[in-house]
């Protein structure tokens, strides 16, 4: 087990069968950090420029008090087994008005790809801003190349509702980018199904 | 400084004066010129009239101004914004009508992407004496110019509220394309409305800039 990441007092604010969501704390960032510099991981999860842990400090001090005047809110996603912190993921440009918002998740650590992992954080992202914080809607705009969160994102139950074209500059070239969405309807009406999903993990 | 009257005569400023915005730039050599309208930098005493446009119902409606508009938070919204270089984000310009002078609206881009060569585009005719005199197509028109031409953008985009008809016109008249729609996006007099994302490249510009001299010129 990497000892980076790991914590003595973990806070399962959010829990999952095999991660649970917690907020994100100055650890956290000082073990995703060097993650998201990392070209394998920085290249869809688009960090362009150099991330520095004053920024990052910065941003969660930023982020400061999360309530219903906050316009995001950042979570660190905790694999329970190891009890440490292997990605992110929050929602932003939260509108109460309209009742919906912008969602992002990254697994900074790449050992843990391809497990399904990003596919149970998302469900348990999407029961908070469905279930507790009572938004209608949720977007996610993912690039055309990033074939893995586009699957995790239809196995989470989101549509592409569109595709902005040669939106943005990646390793030399223009992509496109697809919005996806899910309606709050859509999530009652996968409630049960996800649950089973979720119960389906948990060891008996 | 010039003080006109309002649009086709009226005062819609009441106590406000308007400002002709001359201090800016010698007499009639705006930033970009056009034929009826042209656009100059925004100054601090053009605040007033946007305040008065932001706050009123049918302006607001589709601006999304949810949350009244103070003169301070103009000011400050003026002040954040006027230092426009390639470090910045936004670029804002005031429109005026050619004749007079007269502050009519403005016309910016924001979320401005300098790696990508991509921009969201903005544009606000506040008089309503102006609405449907094709102020907003030629403003777009001159501003996509400088967009394209100068700041080298490669790509404009646009949202445009469903409901929100006379824009999403301009928005087909100067040649964007529908890349998507955001179904149930924004909560307008009591009910979700969809939200419509335009796309604009370069390249579509300059083709139809051109078919459009060929037909001005046979």
């Amino acid at each position: 087990m990497a000892e980076s990441g790991k914590k003595s007092l973990p806070i399962p604010f959010l829990a999952g069968p095999r991660v649970s969501l917690q907020p994100q704390s100055e650890t956290d960032i000082t073990v995703a950090v060097p993650r998201i510099n990392d070209p394998e991981v920085r290249h869809y999860a688009r960090a362009t420029y150099p991330v520095t842990m004053e920024a990052r400090k910065k941003q969660l001090a930023d982020v400061g008090d999360i309530s219903q005047k906050s316009d995001s809110i950042p979570f660190a996603i905790w694999l329970n087994a190891e009890e440490r912190v292997i990605g992110d993921c929050s929602i932003n440009n939260i509108s109460w008005t309209d009742r919906n918002a912008w969602v992002g998740l990254g697994i900074g650590d790449k050992t843990m790809w391809g497990q399904g992992i990003a596919v149970e954080a998302g469900t348990l992202l999407l029961d908070y801003a469905f279930g507790e914080l009572n938004l209608h809607k949720i977007i996610a705009g993912i690039f055309m190349p990033n074939k893995r969160s586009q699957g995790a994102a239809r196995k989470g139950g989101l549509e592409c509702i569109g595709i902005l074209h040669d939106h943005v500059f990646v390793d030399g070239h223009f992509i496109d980018s697809c919005i996806f969405e899910m309606f709050r309807d859509e999530w009652l009406s996968q409630k049960d199904a996800r649950g089973k999903l979720l119960e389906g993990i948990l060891p008996s | 400084m010039a003080i006109t009257k309002g649009c086709k005569g009226e005062a819609p400023g009441g106590d406000i004066a308007i400002v002709s915005g001359s201090e800016l730039q010698a007499p009639g050599v705006p930033f970009l010129a056009g034929k009826t309208v042209s656009l100059r930098p925004i100054t601090e005493k053009d605040a007033p009239m946007f305040v008065r446009w932001l706050n009123e119902p049918e302006a607001r409606r589709y601006l999304r101004v949810l949350f009244p508009i103070t003169p301070e938070s103009e000011k400050k919204w003026n002040a954040d914004s006027a230092d426009m270089s390639t470090k910045s984000e936004r670029l804002n310009l005031a429109i005026i009508l050619n004749d007079g002078e007269q502050l009519i609206g403005d016309v910016g881009l924001h979320e401005m992407s300098w790696p990508d060569g991509t921009a969201w585009l903005g544009i606000m005719i506040g008089d309503k004496a102006c609405w449907g005199m094709g102020c907003a197509v030629e403003a777009a028109t001159i501003f996509l110019d400088y967009a394209f031409g100068e700041l080298g953008m490669r790509k404009i985009l646009a949202g445009i509220y469903e409901p929100n008809a006379r824009s999403r016109s301009v928005a087909k008249k100067i040649g964007f394309t529908l890349a998507g729609v955001h179904k149930d996006e924004v909560f307008v007099d009591g009910k979700f409305r969809d939200g419509c994302i335009y796309e604009l490249f370069k390249d579509e510009w300059l083709e139809l800039k051109s078919r459009l001299e060929t037909i001005v010129k046979s």
